[in-house]
Order: C-alpha cells, then sequence, then structure tokens
C-alpha cells in the first residue's frame, strides 16, 4: 500500500450489526488498527474487501468516523509527546461537544477508540472520564459510578490513617 | 373466579401501577420500541429511567388469533437492582435493541462501566489527576485501589510530575524492592546517593531510603503488601 492509495482510496467497514461503512482512507488512518490491517493485508484501493470490527456497533463507529473525519488534518503526536506533561484542562472545545453523550455512548466509544487504536480519540475520552473524577470525594467517584464500597471497616479505618497526610 | 382472587388481582395490579409510577417518575433515559428479529413478530417495547425500566411484550403468533388471552402485551417492571440482576431481560434488550442500547441503559442505571474500561485507558485516565485525586479514587473500591498503587500507574505519575526518567533511574526503579512508588516520594537528593552507591558497583541499594514525608512512605509500603 503506497502513501497514494492512503490519502486518496476507500475502504468499507462492517460493523457488528452487519451495516457496511465506505470511509476514505486518510480519514480512517487515524485507527492504528485499521492502518496496519491495510498494510498487512494490502487491501487494494477501492476493493470490494470489507473489513469487519466485530466489536463496534454502526452508531458508535459512525461517531468514530465523524470524529476521525474532524481530526484527519490534524498534526500527528511524535512519540516524544509522550513524555510531556498531559493537560487536563486542554480538551477541545469541539471534542467537549462531541463527547456530551451518555456514560454508556462514552464506555462504547472508550471501547472502539482503545480496540481501533485511534490515540486522540482515546486521549481526549480518558480525559473526559477524568473530569468526571476530578474534585470528587471517594463517596462522591462511588455515587457517580455505581461503584460499591467493598473494603471492610478494618480496610478503611486502614486506609483513613495511610492518608491523613494527604489530606493537610 | 372468587372474591379473594380478585381482591389478590387488584392489589397485585395497584402494587404495578405504583412501582410504574416510580419508575416513571426517573428521569427518562430512553423510550423505544421494536419488533424482533424475524422470524418472530413480536412487538416490543422499552423504557428506561433512572429509576428502573419497563419493559413490554406483545407476542404476535398465528396462535393467538384462536387464543385472545394471549395476545394481551405482557408488562414487566423492573427497578434497578432487578434490571442488573435480571440476565434475561437484558439478553432480551440485547437482541431487539442491540449492544448500544443495553449498555447505555446498564451505564445509566448501575452499571459499574469505569470498572471495566480497558486498563490502558483507565492508566490514561488515572495519569490525569492530580496526586490527591488519585489517593482520593484509591479509597474507592478494592480494583481501583490495586490499579492506584500499581507499578505501570506510578511510572506515568513520575513521568507526569518530574519528568521523563533517565535510564539509570528506570533501571533503579524496576527493581522489585525499589518501585516506582519509592523513587517517586524519594528525596531527589536521596535518589542520587543511591544512584551514585549503584554506580560505584554496590549490588544492593540500602532500603532506608530517605523521604519527603515519612507518613507517605509508610502508606506507599503497607499498601504495596496488600
Amino acid at each position: 500500500m503506497t502513501e497514494a492509495t492512503l490519502t486518496s482510496g476507500q475502504i468499507k467497514l462492517e460493523s457488528s450489526d452487519g451495516e457496511t461503512v465506505t470511509v476514505p482512507l486518510n480519514v480512517i488512518k487515524l485507527s492504528a488498527t485499521i492502518k496496519t490491517m491495510i498494510e498487512d493485508l494490502g487491501i487494494e484501493e477501492d476493493n470490494d474487501d470489507v473489513v469487519p470490527l466485530p466489536n463496534v456497533t454502526h452508531v458508535i463507529l459512525n461517531k468514530v468516523i465523524f470524529w476521525c473525519d474532524h481530526h484527519k488534518d490534524d498534526i500527528q503526536p511524535s512519540e516524544d509527546d509522550d513524555n510531556k506533561e498531559k493537560r487536563v484542562d486542554d480538551i477541545d472545545p469541539w471534542d467537549k461537544e462531541f463527547l456530551k453523550v451518555d456514560q454508556g455512548t462514552l464506555f462504547e466509544l472508550i471501547q472502539a477508540a482503545n480496540y481501533l487504536d485511534i490515540k486522540g480519540l482515546l486521549d481526549v475520552t480518558c480525559k473526559t472520564v477524568a473530569n468526571m473524577i476530578r474534585g470528587k470525594t471517594p463517596e462522591e467517584i462511588r455515587k457517580t459510578f455505581n461503584i460499591k464500597n467493598d473494603f471492610t471497616p478494618e480496610e478503611e479505618e486502614q486506609i483513613r490513617k495511610e492518608n491523613a497526610w494527604c489530606e493537610e | 373466579m372468587s372474591s379473594c382472587d380478585s381482591l389478590k388481582l387488584n392489589s397485585c395490579a395497584s402494587e404495578n401501577a405504583k412501582k410504574r409510577r416510580h419508575i416513571e417518575a426517573g428521569e427518562l433515559l430512553l423510550e423505544m420500541s421494536a419488533q424482533e428479529r424475524p422470524p418472530l413478530k413480536d412487538f416490543c417495547y422499552l423504557k428506561a429511567t433512572t429509576e428502573g425500566v419497563i419493559w413490554r411484550k406483545w407476542a404476535i403468533s398465528p396462535r393467538n388469533l384462536t387464543l385472545p388471552q394471549a395476545a394481551a402485551p405482557s408488562e414487566t417492571l423492573l427497578f434497578r437492582e432487578e434490571y442488573l440482576d435480571n440476565a434475561n431481560i437484558q439478553t432480551n434488550v440485547l437482541s431487539v435493541f442491540g449492544s448500544l442500547t443495553a449498555r447505555r441503559i446498564a451505564c445509566a442505571i448501575g452499571d459499574t462501566w469505569l470498572l471495566k474500561m480497558p486498563t490502558r485507558a483507565l492508566i490514561s485516565t488515572i495519569s490525569c489527576l492530580s496526586l490527591k485525586e488519585v489517593f482520593y479514587l484509591s479509597q474507592v473500591c478494592r480494583a481501583l485501589r490495586k490499579l492506584c498503587l500499581c507499578e505501570e500507574m506510578w511510572e506515568q505519575i513520575y513521568l507526569k510530575h518530574l519528568g521523563a526518567a533517565s535510564l539509570e533511574v528506570k533501571e533503579f526503579a524496576s527493581q522489585p524492592e525499589v518501585g516506582w512508588q519509592k523513587v517517586f516520594f524519594m528525596d531527589r537528593l536521596q535518589l542520587q546517593k543511591e544512584l551514585g552507591r549503584r554506580r560505584k558497583g554496590s549490588s544492593r541499594p540500602s532500603s532506608q531510603a530517605s523521604c519527603k514525608s515519612s507518613d507517605s512512605f509508610t502508606f506507599l509500603t503497607q499498601a504495596t503488601d496488600h
């Protein structure tokens, strides 16, 4: 697969619920999984081959493609950027609007971003989850995410003692 | 029908009406209807609120024409916990309305989706938080505590707060008796001393490394022992 095909061709993706979507390669190239698949399988441009995505429903797939389309011309972060400090308050306003979804959809988007290996989408969805955790006490976090407190009273007392320094 | 039976039926109906009102009083999440996939023809209706789920099913079958009572739609009312415990209804929702709908309902009414996130995504999420927030998160439940205290997490925390670690620091931290938590809380001077000692060829690093806060050090060593 040449660079030229990556910028001009199209590819067909099939969602877990059997819908086929045609996507320009320069949009879906943000997915490392699909990019590798194309390169390894040598899928030809405008071929009838369909790439099955057994873990992504069509609603989520369409959302992911919509996100990729908006971000297709972004400058790709290099490996070095991984070592830079991660800022949390820097969610792009467009992304913020895009991620105004219920928790179930957010979770599905995270699963899809992880499976398709779309770093930018995974980062921004994780930042959104971090913002849901931010500024909350353990009890408030449990309430937000329906998590049960499974510590024994002894363990809780122990944790409270150990963490006293962090309350200062 | 005896009067006793009809009384029972009435009280059951009023119980259901009460339950329905309670569920409908919750914030509406979604309301949809669909026909089951062929060869089934049953109509299904689903309403999910923050309080629970209403599931109605109208079985369609040629036989129903001869059995008028069978054609009446059935209704299942489920509070949040009841829905989450009822695998049967969840399977029905999944097969008729698809996995995204099933997921949206589960997440909205009590699924612990945060704990089901891929580990890589959770680590990325937690590394966005401040140190204090990480400690709060570690007090939520056992699973999160384990994750918040794992080596990989602390390598990320080191990276975020102190920048990229040198190869020497990485080697030092990767020793089983040291670890990233210890290196993170270690006094910078002490760390340099330890590294110097290692450079000189002393194979066993001092275990009495000093720390910014002795309390935090206790917390960390005890936490890893769990």
